[in-house]
């Protein structure tokens, strides 16, 4: 799909938030102050993925903070000008939007859309701030390459020792660790949760996600030995089963000197003992 | 059938999304003046107005379809479709303060009208046999429930398998295979794929269960997680193995493991 349609749309996705918030108003602000209290009125939308909007003027070159920021700013006869930064490539996609929610013609700017020479203290301050972040990019491309070579084959079967069964018989009511697999490289725990009822799966928030909630609980392990355990990743085994069957893995590997591995839920400890290596 | 990546398909769906986001903020100009969004019969009706005002009347790629498709969540909330290509749909909900929310896109299988061929007793006979087959394999699937956890028994070390499994999960109606093999990421681009390719990407390997007992064991479900360079797999099988069964014998990628069932 083309770069620039999909720019559009989420030009358009974002529009919609000054029109929600316009509420009755028959017109949009068209100064500052008016403009900034209508960001403050904003809806948030879904929590994990935050939109950063602010104030420009009217007339003055087009602001790159870096930050995917939308740009809102008076458009006159009551509307706005929606535009939306593109940070990567010093872009951006505008349109003015009346506030009926008709919109006028797209368009598209390359950086500053004025000549080099043009440029004002604030632009050549933007400009050298993205060519500052770009270069390190560029720099941390290296260890960033190998930091996925590492979690693309931490678990790869080369790197398995063994699996270790859980004790029978645990509390079926709350969360029951089925087995964890020793790696050289860290350990999965693989566990099963209750499902939730139907009636918390349909929450009113669009954005709430109680089966993720349910389906990852806090979950800690120990060693006994102090070994500082990160998660590394979640994994949906299976998110239609009831209960829910699902894995968290974490790092580093568990020590071979290790007797016993203690999995930890909000309410619940699981000792797992770990025998001979 | 056509490949899904082709870029006709792409310019339909960018048209369709664009379609609709425009006519999500005409439909959204005005319920915020009164607060809600009207009732479901006008508000399909405005967004069938809205989108031949916005698209020059470009028919719909469904004929029984409106290009936008509008619908009453709740008097503050709707949801919108715009179908687009055979089969595809762009769907986005949206709320009075200006939120899509439950967005996405739908593929759908489009089919075609055959006149059923004339088949003689024997070939009647062969196909009946087939579906009784497979309607007696479907109901030996829908057995396994997995919702009475038992316990989990550990598979003993593979060092060289390729395959290793790692443990299975009893249930009171059937058990989990969890298994483990290397992936590699596809050398081909997504976008220059073609249907074959796309549909002989890799499999999970065959799996298959013996007791000591003879139990004649079925697949039931399952499912794979993991990276790009490793899957992580969960192969269902029904029955339970029996409580006198002393042994489960899993083959899987060429080696077997033993596992031992008793407590």
């Amino acid at each position: 799909m083309a770069l620039a349609s999909i720019e559009r749309r989420e030009l358009l996705e974002m529009a919609l938030r000054p029109l929600g918030a316009l509420g009755a108003g028959a017109e949009f602000p068209q100064d500052e102050a008016g403009i900034e209290a209508l960001i403050g009125r904003l809806a948030e939308g879904r929590p994990s993925e935050p939109k950063r909007f602010a104030y420009e003027d009217h007339g003055q070159l087009p602001r790159y903070d870096g930050k995917w920021t939308t740009w809102l700013s008076p458009a006159g006869d009551g509307a706005l000008r929606v535009r939306q930064e593109h940070p990567w490539d010093l872009t951006s996609e505008a349109v003015v939007l009346h506030p009926d929610g008709r919109i006028g013609e797209f368009e598209s700017i390359d950086g500053f859309g004025v000549p080099d020479s043009e440029l004002t203290d604030q632009a050549l301050a933007d400009h050298a701030a993205h060519e500052r972040h770009a270069r390190e990019v560029a720099e941390q491309e290296p260890e960033r390459e190998q930091q996925l070579e590492e979690e693309q084959t931490r678990f790869r079967t080369g790197n398995l020792i063994r699996a270790v069964a859980a004790p029978p018989g645990q509390v079926p009511t709350g969360p029951i660790v089925a087995y964890v697999a020793l790696y050289k490289t860290g350990v999965m725990i693989n566990y099963l949760v209750p499902r939730p009822s139907q009636e918390e799966l349909e929450p009113d928030d669009p954005f709430a996600e109680p089966l993720t909630e349910a389906i990852f609980p806090r979950l800690e392990i120990k060693d006994g030995l102090g070994t500082d355990f990160r998660s590394v990743d979640i994994d949906y085994v299976d998110a239609n089963s009831s209960p829910l069957r699902a894995r968290v893995s974490f790092a580093p590997a568990v020590p071979t000197t290790a007797r016993s591995l203690w999995i930890s839920f909000a309410t619940t400890v699981v000792e797992i003992e770990l025998g001979a290596s | 059938m056509s490949p899904p990546f082709e870029n006709e398909l792409d310019d339909a769906q960018e048209a369709a999304g664009i379609l609709l986001l425009r006519v999500a903020l005409a439909l959204l100009g005005e319920a915020r003046l009164r607060g809600n969004f009207g009732d479901d019969a006008e508000l399909a009706e405005q967004a069938t107005a809205l989108a031949a005002e916005f698209d020059g009347g470009v028919p719909s790629p469904y004929p029984k379809r409106p290009p936008i498709e509008g619908s009453l969540l709740r008097p503050d909330r709707i949801s919108l479709s715009a179908p687009f290509g055979e089969g595809g749909s762009i769907v986005e909900s949206l709320g009075l303060d200006g939120i899509l929310f439950d967005g996405g896109t739908a593929f759908g299988v489009t089919s075609k009208q055959v006149e059923p061929k004339e088949m003689n007793p024997e070939e009647r006979a062969d196909l009946e046999r087939r579906q009784a087959k497979g309607r007696a394999e479907q109901e030996r699937r829908l057995r396994f429930t997995a919702s009475g956890f038992v316990r989990s028994v550990a598979a003993p070390s593979q060092p060289s398998a390729t395959v290793p499994i790692l443990a299975i999960e009893l249930f009171e109606d059937g058990f989990y295979v969890e298994f483990t093999y290397d992936t590699e990421p596809p050398t081909f681009d997504l976008d220059e794929m073609t249907t074959e390719q796309f549909l002989a990407r890799e499999k999970d390997p065959e799996i298959t269960v013996e007791d000591d007992l003879g139990t004649e064991y079925f697949e039931s479900g399952g499912g794979c997680g993991g990276g790009v360079r490793v899957s992580h797999s969960s192969r269902g099988f029904v029955p339970a193995p029996p409580p006198n069964a002393r042994v489960l014998h899993i083959t899987a990628g060429g080696a077997s493991v033993e596992l031992d069932l008793q407590p």
